[in-house]
């Protein structure tokens, strides 16, 4: 076979993304998925935040003494005690903690302030992503409850701090999210593009076109990215919020994409009906979400977290992580993008081999 | 010059023979006939011929590329049209032509030619899951033209359609001829490859058994003077067309 001039593949893969997108524009079950895909990202986002209403406050507190009022504090309806060791240890607590959570910090000699009497100014931090409306909560829970105690006026200066550690609640609802819609588009989506080439027989007459297979995995490998990254976008609208390094999140996410659609290209592969798709593609998702969550959340042996490193999906969790810390671990998150893009290329490669032999 | 050279091609699968050593030539600008009953090997001698399938042993050319060798170059010099109806069903008429006129890279103007030849152009822009079996039909037509091939395969081009339809399908494939384009033809209506064929071949158990203008065959194994192809194809294979 000559080879043909690299403009010309490009024409090919070109006409089929083009294609691809007008298709899907006019297909009503594509439709349907992707509000249902915003729907539970939405859902996820902002049910946290709709059903903690009445929650008390968490109080994240650093005694530098031994004030007596941490008893009292731990009796509290109003606010939900949890009593640290260290500062670092109290910023770290606040940072992986859900909605309404402050860190407050009593000094010394907070018990002699007390029965001097004076105005208590306390020092306390909150999430940097917190609005002016929940700090507004928190201080209506902590301030008369701290005063009711003391007997005496207190004012707590909240100061908003950028978190430290990529692994806390807000960093696994970016990437569970992430997670979801690239799952979804990448291992359920990209596999029906070829599926449905093969169903409507459409393949064959790709098949006596100028399009190689090569070709074709290629043009079904964009359009399956577009559409994860376009619902991806959805995530960064809900979430963007707690995103401090945009880079970081962004080639999160290409590679995010790039994994999750090389499986969905091999299984469109592979596999020859909707129905085995969506079978398979919920199956192979479940170890894949259920390791992300377990590597971002259990208390696990550092050997086995060591190893769960090299987990896509536990990749992409540290790396969508990293990106909402003060400052991204370099070492650390771009070995979570080399994993990623590694599993990728795995995956694409065992697809391109099992095309090519099928056409000679 | 040949438009289709076959030579002792035989294609297995999994030991099944499907076609056994077949040799035929088809001339540049012929209506080719190729008939035989089901399972004969038809559908498979066009694979090999398109380069969705090697063949076990032989060889062919199609416009002097060998399917297997330059399978890349034939593809733009041919055109096919399945037994089935493979179009893209949620798009209209003319997003089905553009797609393919991109892939062969014709031009624009190509489409709404193809669409005047045959006929579609006043509901070009509908999904074509509302058309009826012959737009469908028509359209597939179309789509194997768009990026005007030397050679046409037409794989059962008129099954299941209206008389009035497959009259239009057989008036478009007569006019093509006329404009040059070779076509391969494959079809159970013995008529319509009598009326449509320069020369036909009959193939039966993956052998053919008689290759000859429609006339000549006749007269060599016709047993009356008014004997039809379909009594010669009978006679040939032993088995009724449908």
């Amino acid at each position: 076979m000559k080879r043909t001039g690299l403009a010309n593949r490009a024409r090919l893969v070109w006409a089929i993304v083009v294609k691809d997108f007008v298709d899907g524009f006019k297909n009503k079950k594509l439709l349907t998925n992707t509000i249902s895909i915003i729907f539970l990202v939405l859902l996820y986002r902002f049910l946290p935040i709709l059903g903690s209403g009445s929650d008390p406050t968490r109080l994240v507190l650093y005694d530098e003494g031994e004030s007596s009022i941490v008893r009292e504090l731990d009796r509290s309806e109003a606010v939900r005690l949890r009593e640290v060791e260290t500062f670092e240890a109290m910023v770290y607590q606040v940072g992986i903690e859900d909605i309404h959570t402050v860190g407050v910090v009593l000094p010394v000699d907070f018990d002699q302030q007390v029965l001097e009497g004076e105005r208590l100014m306390l020092e306390a931090i909150i999430d940097h992503w917190v609005n002016d409306e929940d700090e507004a909560y928190m201080r209506a829970d902590i301030e008369p409850e701290l005063t009711r105690l003391t007997g005496a006026p207190v004012q707590v200066n909240m100061v908003r701090e950028e978190i430290t550690q990529a692994d806390g609640a807000y960093a696994f609802q970016i990437a569970i999210g992430l997670l979801l819609v690239m799952g979804m588009m990448g291992m359920m989506f990209t596999p029906q593009l070829l599926i449905q080439e093969k169903e409507s027989r459409t393949l064959d007459a790709m098949q006596v076109s100028p399009v190689t297979m090569m070709d074709l995995l290629i043009g079904k490998g964009i359009v399956g990215g577009a559409y994860a990254l376009l619902m991806s976008g959805f995530v960064l609208l809900a979430s963007g919020q707690f995103v401090l390094h945009w880079w970081a999140i962004l080639i999160a996410i290409l590679a995010g994409a790039f994994f999750n659609v090389s499986i969905g290209l091999l299984l469109g592969v592979i596999l020859t009906d909707q129905k085995q798709v969506n079978l398979w593609g919920f199956i192979i998702f479940q170890p894949f979400i259920i390791t992300m969550v377990v590597g971002m959340f259990e208390p696990i042996p550092n050997t086995i977290r060591s190893a769960m490193r090299w987990f896509p999906t536990v990749a992409m969790g540290n790396a969508a992580g990293q990106s909402i810390t003060a400052s991204v671990d370099l070492g650390s998150y771009f070995l979570s993008i080399l994993v990623m893009f590694i599993w990728g290329a795995a995956f694409f490669g065992v697809t391109a081999f099992l095309l090519r032999r099928a056409e000679k | 010059m040949k438009a289709i050279e076959v030579k002792d091609l035989h294609r297995y699968y999994n030991g099944v023979k499907a076609v056994q050593g077949i040799s035929f030539d088809v001339n540049d600008g012929e209506i080719f006939g190729f008939l035989g009953p089901n399972g004969a090997g038809k559908s498979t001698t066009i694979k090999v011929l398109t380069g969705q399938l090697r063949p076990t042993s032989g060889s062919a050319e199609v416009v002097g590329c060998d399917v297997v060798e330059d399978r890349q170059e034939l593809k733009p010099q041919i055109g096919v049209v399945f037994e089935y109806q493979n179009l893209y069903e949620r798009l209209s008429a003319r997003d089905n032509l553009q797609f393919t006129a991109r892939l062969y890279g014709a031009k624009k103007e190509r489409v709404d030619e193809m669409l005047e030849l045959v006929g579609l152009e006043d509901r070009s822009k509908e999904r074509i899951q509302n058309y009826s079996n012959g737009m469908k039909q028509r359209l597939l037509i179309a789509r194997a033209l768009v990026h005007k091939p030397k050679v046409l395969f037409l794989d059962e081009p008129t099954r299941g359609l209206d008389p009035g339809v497959a009259r239009e399908i057989r008036s478009i494939i007569a006019n093509l001829a006329d404009s040059g384009v070779t076509v391969f033809l494959t079809t159970h209506y013995m008529e319509e490859a009598d009326r449509l064929s320069d020369r036909v071949a009959i193939l039966h158990q993956g052998e053919i058994v008689a290759i000859d203008t429609p006339e000549a065959l006749k007269e060599a194994y016709g047993e009356e003077d008014r004997a039809t192809l379909e009594d010669v194809f009978i006679k040939l294979t032993g088995k009724d067309l449908y």
